[in-house]
């Protein structure tokens, strides 16, 4: 039986100090943020489709271009509640989107989501499932997909949902779900965080947005993904009222 | 032959739980398999492409984490064949990260990490594959050799060999004046 040799980052091995840095540093090299929030939009139609059986598009060496039944929603299946006072902090809002944020009280539609199906895709029989189904909710969704998400194409470009600018209750909606499903689930948190970067890049709640992400990773244990996160919003935001809440979640 | 496998009764997570625990990793992991960085993006969608339509059938005879880097392998040779026929390269220099000071002990570990960049570029993908899986993403031997489908001692040898490699590419920077 062979015995695994001491690893080089192992604190007990006799390895050159260079190599040692060297591979300190190969494993702090994660995505950016902004990186993962871009290929979650772009399988963003297989987070709402069954696995296995028709979901699959193409695939590695392949480059099919199988289409995926899909159906979009990050937010399918979760509830908007009209308390906002909790949500992120307590923390002044930005003027425009804190005037919006404060004015909406969780008013919510159930317009059923729209599912694509590719033309050479049989028709599905019944509805797709909640990208989240192990944690239902009484209430019906609270919103729609912005837009019809288009089929997966490896090696090639989602264009990703924006929903309108002029549209902050949809916006605060979204974060306050995000909010909800924190203490419970912190990866759906994350998950609709992403949502959020990917259908409101320019939304007025960005920062607290970062706040429930960096929350979120913490939660899950994702430390060095915090860090990064935390170091990014500190540059983005210097002297952001949410900064000190931003330490004090690094420092847990 | 001794292949490394240890039959587990781990049921198959949901997809977006796998997304979210993992894509970090897979990101990473291709990064240092020799991705460039301007198609790690597509090749992570590949991966979590395949894992969505093979997650149903994954049974846990390995780990979740095993056979993802199993999927990560097999995509990355793919995206290599791939690129040889259309002539591309792909590999580039690691980029810089952003927002750090530009401190002389950072700077030291980024020559160190472009150094590292260079020895690995210089293994045979073989070596490379086993070297990554170990030093950088810390797994076991056994799941390796799993990963990669080959026998067990095969996986110690590449990884010797590897190891022997990278040392050397190392001591010969430092002993050549260079400023690590």
């Amino acid at each position: 039986m062979t015995t695994e040799p001491r690893r080089f980052l192992d604190p007990a091995a006799d390895t050159m100090p260079a190599l040692r840095d060297a591979l300190e540093v190969a494993r702090e090299e994660l995505p950016a943020p902004e990186q993962l929030d871009s290929l979650a939009a772009r399988i963003a139609p297989l987070l709402g489709a069954p696995p296995g059986g028709g979901g699959g598009a193409g695939g590695a060496g392949g480059g099919g271009g199988g289409a995926v039944t899909a159906a979009s929603g990050a937010g399918s299946g979760l509830t908007a509640k009209g308390a906002l006072g909790v949500l992120l902090v307590g923390a002044t809002l930005a003027a425009g989107g804190g005037a919006a944020f404060l004015g909406m009280s969780g008013r919510g539609s159930s317009t059923p989501t729209p599912a694509v199906v590719s033309p050479d895709a049989p028709t599905p029989a019944a509805p797709l499932p909640d990208p989240f189904p192990a944690e239902p909710e009484p209430v019906a969704p609270v919103e729609p997909p912005p837009s019809v998400p288009e089929p997966v194409r490896p090696g090639g470009r989602a264009p990703a949902q924006t929903a309108a600018p002029e549209d902050p209750e949809a916006e605060v909606r979204l974060l306050q779900q995000a909010q909800d499903a924190l203490s419970g689930s912190p990866t759906q948190a994350l998950a609709l965080a992403r949502e959020h970067t990917r259908r409101f890049p320019r939304g007025t709640l960005a920062q607290e947005r970062e706040v429930l992400a960096i929350d979120a990773l913490v939660r899950l244990g994702r430390t060095a993904e915090a860090q990064t996160r935390a170091d990014r919003f500190h540059s983005r935001w210097p002297g952001s009222s949410h900064g000190r809440r931003v330490d004090a979640l690094i420092a847990r | 032959m001794s292949y490394a496998t240890e039959p587990q009764a781990t049921a198959a997570p949901p997809f977006a739980e796998v997304f979210e625990q993992h894509a970090p990793y897979v990101w990473r992991v291709l990064r240092h398999l020799g991705v460039a960085s301007s198609e790690v993006e597509d090749l992570c969608q590949e991966v979590f492409v395949v894992v969505h339509r093979k997650l149903p059938t994954f049974e846990g005879r390995s780990s979740l984490r095993t056979w993802l880097y199993s999927i990560c392998l097999r995509t990355a040779s793919d995206h290599r064949r791939r690129a040889h026929v259309r002539h591309e390269k792909v590999t580039d220099r690691l980029p810089e990260r952003s927002g750090s000071a530009p401190q002389q002990r950072e700077i030291e570990r980024r020559q160190a990490r472009a150094l590292l960049e260079s020895a690995l570029s210089e293994l045979s993908i073989d070596k490379r594959e086993v070297f990554v899986l170990y030093e950088v993403e810390q797994l076991p031997m056994s799941e390796i050799a799993e990963a990669i489908g080959c026998p067990l001692q095969t996986a110690y040898s590449r990884l010797h060999a590897a190891r022997r490699e990278v040392t050397a590419t190392f001591e010969k920077a430092v002993g050549g004046g260079g400023s690590l």
